[in-house]
């Protein structure tokens, strides 16, 4: 708003408020000449009149030098011909005669200020409105005086003061003030209000209009630069007169990313207006630095700094480029030449930059030590914050850092903040970790996957929730962490979630990648691992295997265990993980050794627990392998090592740890179709005061020689001897060989000729006992029924059914009764 | 390669001793002798001259002079290895596993499939029938039977099974309709008229065996030089036999009793109790040792 415009308002409104006064003062001293002296004066003054004004209110001042209302319009018809320093001169008399009366006081502010001297004036304004807010005529000049000195906060207010207080004669000089608030909110970061009065302000018309439709524009600017650039471009026109639209449009091309856009607006704003080439040099330079190109933007910011020295912003955008053209210590420099603002509000980019510039140098600490307290004065500045967040984060300062982070987040989330408060949660996290409290670390990690899904936040909280036996939970997030950039250690997690989740299906592809990673990849680094030496290799590659082997004998394939530990074994030797290996080897070949012997395999279990016991001697596995040699059917090694463990403590269910050993001993000796009908005695001896499991080892042990040897009578043609064996086997207490017992029977039946009864019987077992199966061919072969008996033959092949000539009977059979199925 | 005729039949049925190398003896000289009536070889003339190629082969491989001597009946063969008159001698497997006697096994031609030739039909039609077979000496009967058919017909299944000179006079009578069917090495030229009616399994072929006479060392000297001895176009050459091979065609010569296997418990089933239940742990690293902060990130 023109100064002159302020001064002519100012003393009409100093004549329309001083009215009211008078006419109090006038019910106080009742009426005299003074008085009418005082009224022609007002009447001069309100008609522009200012001579006349003048004489008048000289005139009353002599015929009363008490009468202040004389005073205050004498003041403001100096105000309105200039003449400052004389309506001061005036004021002060008055002030000498009512030093508290608040229209001397609002007067002589007024005049002081219109005069210059801002310093004086302004405290007495101040002390008007502390007393009255509703001066709307001392908010006018407050606020006028604080746009002019750029203290937005305090502008802001007194023009907020103003508009609410200012009768309505005044509504016709609204749109200039509105502009002049306006421009206060914009600075103050308030674009959305700037917005809206700049609307008001521009629907005015007039001659503000245009200035109105500028600021408009300023103020989308700062919400929107999508919109704000269509709007900058629609005042092209007047672009030429009104260059600093190519400045903002500049600054909107270069926050949108389009730096050509921005440099071509910098050097256009630069040719039409010299005045402000600073700006101009600034914006270039600022485009030129967005663009990569360092060195140019330093040369357009020096000049810009140049032609405007005390602009902090020039000062601190140069900063900003020497940083990021690795300068950092020249950027701390000439920050520290045009030194900290007064206040941190007053230019908190500097204090930003300067944290920045200290975090560039790698001086973190100093950062975080001098942003610190600026932070608790931007109460709600994000970006200082985030600085600070980035500098304690660097510093080690992990739960301050995470604090303010937090804080930063609540009040503007940006993505660096976002991947800074996740980073921080998570190294606070990993210390939660490593001191065992993983519940706290969970939560912590849950809110990092939330605001950054990186690799490491998710596999941080995948081992969180692995640690606290959520398996499940687990699982799902490495799933998710597999779809990012997964080094084997990660997928190996992933593997071994899958597994304690009980899902080995999902588990084993899983541990078939991470393994096969390491170990076809040896010679370089894997995932976002970094570099690594050899060893660190190999140790991740044993790693893998044990965690396989640890899932595989836990509820899988103790064989896959044993296949993945021997892979790695060679490696292990020279491994500190070796003994941890070794360990672990000697319990999948046992456990697989195990797994070999339920399923019948004895020479491969007697193998692995053999291998076992040579890795790691053990007295439970000394045992195991004993029962495994029985099994074998090795009649001299089995014996040999159920010697070793006799009267040794086997890991059997007592009594049977103990017992078992001998009953297996004579077992075996009843193996030997000559011992058989000894070690019968001699099982049947033990028998008397066995319980549990013994006494179901010993009928079993029992059963298996008595038919065992019937076998070998039946095979020698023996029929009497097969039958007395037989009978022996049936009396024996056991829960197996029922049914083959009733194989047997009937097969001595078929020997006897009774072949339709064999027949009946044989088929009735045969899904139970395939071996059945073969004797039914014979029996239907007697019979007469060939196609039935190579029926019978083929089935038993099918199933499996181990007999050496079975393969030429169906191939006689075959050659004349039929061809191969 | 087999246009018998049959004029041939009355020629082979006569003993024909034929001195194919009329040497002096004395001691380093010996007899290869021939006794493979089964090998089809296409006529006499052949197998003289494949006599006298192996005895050729065979003194030079010994340092000796060598005769050969083809033998048409298993009885004039078995007499002169009796009388110490046969060093060495390429001999039919069935003629062996039928009568064995004491012989070192030095190599042999390869196992051949056998099969039962007719005039059609299937081999019910064959029942009661008359079969021809080359003669070995005795025990045809069981060699079709047991060896052959498996004891998957019964003995009397057919009318008689007779021994013929050798395989293609067995043919040969098949196509005068001198017998009914003929169980011959398979992949001879049939008779105009017949086919295959079984194929049947594969028996050892000829082997080169080494009697008394030989000594040691020429006995090792001969397995060694086996392998590059060259035959015919009916025996083109041998390889090693595997020893038992003789043994396993003879039992196979025996009846076939039938005995099914009882039923034994496996024996996992005895110890099962003992070890179920077991469960094993490998340590894992804690979870917590693979935990990263993101400095580790690139």
């Amino acid at each position: 708003m023109p100064r002159s415009a302020i001064t002519i308002s100012a003393a009409v409104a100093i004549a329309v408020a001083v009215a009211s006064t008078a006419s109090a003062q006038r019910a106080s001293q009742g009426e005299d000449e003074a008085a009418t002296f005082v009224a022609q004066g007002r009447a001069a003054l309100v008609r522009h009149d200012y001579d006349e004004a003048r004489k008048a209110l000289e005139q009353a001042r002599t015929l009363n030098p008490r009468r202040i209302d004389a005073y205050v319009l004498l003041s403001a018809v100096y105000v309105a011909r200039k003449q400052y320093k004389d309506g001061v001169a005036v004021m002060r008399q008055a002030q000498t005669l009512a030093p508290a009366d608040p229209e001397v006081l609002l007067a002589l502010g007024s005049d002081l200020v219109l005069a210059g001297d801002a310093a004086a004036g302004v405290p007495l304004l101040q002390q008007v409105v502390a007393k009255e807010p509703a001066r709307y005529d001392a908010q006018k000049l407050l606020g006028h005086h604080f746009h002019d000195g750029m203290h937005w906060p305090e502008a802001i207010a007194a023009y907020e003061a103003y508009f609410a207080h200012r009768p309505q004669a005044l509504a016709n000089e609204d749109a200039s003030l509105q502009i002049e608030l306006a421009d206060a909110y914009l600075r103050d970061r308030k674009p959305q209000q700037a917005l809206a009065l700049f609307q008001r302000a521009e629907a005015h018309g007039g001659r503000t209009e245009l200035r109105a439709s500028i600021g408009k524009a300023w103020a989308l600017a700062a919400i929107d630069c999508k919109r704000a650039r269509s709007m900058l471009h629609e005042l092209e026109p007047v672009a030429a007169q009104h260059p600093e639209i190519w400045l903002v449009d500049g600054q909107c091309a270069l926050s949108l990313g389009d730096t050509a856009g921005a440099l071509a607006a910098g050097r256009r704003y630069l040719e039409r207006a010299p005045s402000g080439s600073a700006a101009g040099h600034a914006l270039v330079g600022e485009a030129l630095a967005a663009r990569g190109e360092l060195g140019e933007a330093r040369s357009e910011l020096e000049t810009a700094r140049k032609l405007e020295p005390a602009k902090r912003r020039w000062t601190v955008q140069l900063a900003m480029v020497l940083r990021r053209a690795g300068h950092p210590a020249e950027a701390i420099e000439t920050l520290d030449q045009l030194g900290a603002p007064a206040t941190p509000a007053v230019d908190r980019d500097w204090w930003i930059e300067l944290g920045e510039a200290l975090l560039a140098r790698g001086d973190a600490g100093t950062a975080a030590t001098r942003l610190a307290p600026i932070a608790g004065e931007l109460p709600n500045d994000a970006a200082i914050r985030t600085v600070l967040g980035a500098a304690q984060l660097a510093a080690g300062q992990l739960e301050a850092a995470v604090k303010t982070l937090d804080e930063a987040e609540t009040i503007e989330s940006t993505p660096r903040s976002k991947k800074l408060l996740a980073e921080g949660l998570v190294r606070v996290a990993a210390g939660k970790l490593s001191a065992d409290d993983a519940a706290a670390a969970e939560a912590m990690l849950a809110r990092a996957v939330d605001l950054d899904p990186s690799p490491v936040s998710l596999r941080d909280l995948g081992i969180a929730k692995l640690s606290l036996g959520k398996a499940a939970e687990a699982a799902a997030v490495f799933d998710r962490a597999l779809k990012l950039d997964a080094p084997p250690v990660v997928v190996m997690l992933a593997a071994r979630a899958h597994a304690l989740a009980g899902d080995l299906a999902a588990a084993r592809p899983l541990y078939e990648r991470a393994f096969a990673a390491e170990r076809d990849n040896p010679s370089e680094s894997s995932g976002s691992t970094g570099a690594r030496s050899d060893a660190e290799r190999r140790g991740a590659w044993i790693e893998i295997a044990l965690d396989w082997a640890a899932s595989e004998v836990a509820g899988g394939d103790p064989a896959i265990a044993v296949t993945a530990l021997e892979k790695t074994q060679a490696a292990a030797k020279s491994s500190p993980l070796g003994p941890r290996h070794k360990a672990a080897l000697a319990i999948a070949r046992h456990a697989a050794g195990l797994a070999a012997l339920r399923a019948g395999t004895g020479a491969k279990a007697v193998e692995l627990l053999r291998a076992s016991q040579a890795l790691e001697p053990a007295l439970a596995t000394k045992c195991d392998l004993a029962v495994a040699e029985v099994t074998a059917g090795d009649t001299t090694a089995a014996l040999a090592a159920l010697r070793a463990v006799t009267g040794q403590a086997c890991p059997f269910p007592p009594p049977a740890d103990t017992q078992a050993a001998p009953i297996l001993a004579a077992f075996v000796e009843g193996l030997n179709p000559r011992k058989a009908s000894r070690a019968l005695e001699r099982l049947t001896a033990l028998g008397g005061k066995a319980t549990g499991v013994v006494a179901s080892l010993l009928g079993t042990s029992i059963r298996v020689v008595a038919l065992d040897a019937a076998q070998d009578a039946y095979r020698a043609g023996d029929v009497a001897a097969a039958r007395k064996y037989l009978a022996a086997a049936r009396t024996a207490n056991a829960r197996v060989g029922g049914d083959e017992i009733a194989v047997d029977l009937a097969v001595l039946d078929l020997a006897d000729g009774h072949i339709d009864a064999a027949i009946a019987e044989l088929d009735r077992l045969s899904a139970k006992v395939p071996e059945a199966l073969v004797d039914l061919g014979i029996a239907y072969e007697r019979k007469g029924e060939q196609t039935r008996a190579l029926d019978a033959w083929r089935r038993a092949r099918k199933l499996g059914v181990r007999f050496a000539p079975l393969e030429d009977w169906i191939s006689s059979k075959e050659r004349i009764y039929g061809g191969e199925k | 390669m087999r246009a018998f005729g049959f004029g041939l039949w009355a020629v082979a049925r006569a003993v024909i001793v034929l001195v194919l190398v009329t040497r002096a003896a004395h001691a380093d000289s010996i007899t290869v002798g021939l006794f493979a009536p089964s090998a089809p070889f296409p006529s006499t003339a052949a197998r003289v001259e494949l006599a006298s190629r192996l005895a050729d082969q065979i003194g030079a491989a010994l340092h000796v002079s060598a005769s050969g001597k083809v033998f048409a009946r298993a009885s004039d063969f078995a007499e002169a290895v009796k009388r110490g008159e046969i060093a060495v001698a390429l001999v039919d497997s069935t003629y062996l596993a039928a009568a064995p006697g004491s012989y070192t096994l030095i190599a042999g031609d390869e196992p051949h499939a056998w099969e039962l030739v007719a005039r059609g039909g299937k081999i019910d039609a064959l029942k009661g029938k008359r079969v021809l077979v080359p003669g070995f000496g005795g025990r045809e009967g069981e060699f079709v039977l047991n060896a052959l058919l498996g004891g998957e017909v019964a003995r009397d299944f057919f009318g008689r099974i007779e021994p013929a000179p050798d395989t293609a006079s067995a043919l040969a009578a098949l196509d005068l309709g001198h017998g009914d069917a003929a169980i011959v090495p398979a992949g001879t030229e049939l008779p105009n008229g017949t086919s295959q009616i079984l194929a049947l399994p594969q028996v050892p072929g000829p082997v080169l065996v080494a009697y008394g006479p030989l000594s040691a060392e020429r006995k090792a000297a001969l397995i060694a030089a086996a392998p590059g001895l060259r035959g015919d176009a009916t025996i083109a050459g041998f390889r090693v036999v595997e020893p038992d091979a003789i043994r396993r065609l003879a039992a196979r010569f025996a009846p076939v009793v039938k005995r099914g296997p009882l039923a034994v418990p496996a024996i996992r089933l005895l110890v099962g109790d003992l070890v179920e239940g077991r469960t094993f742990a490998i340590d894992r690293t804690p979870a917590s040792a693979f935990a990263t902060g993101p400095e580790h990130q690139k």
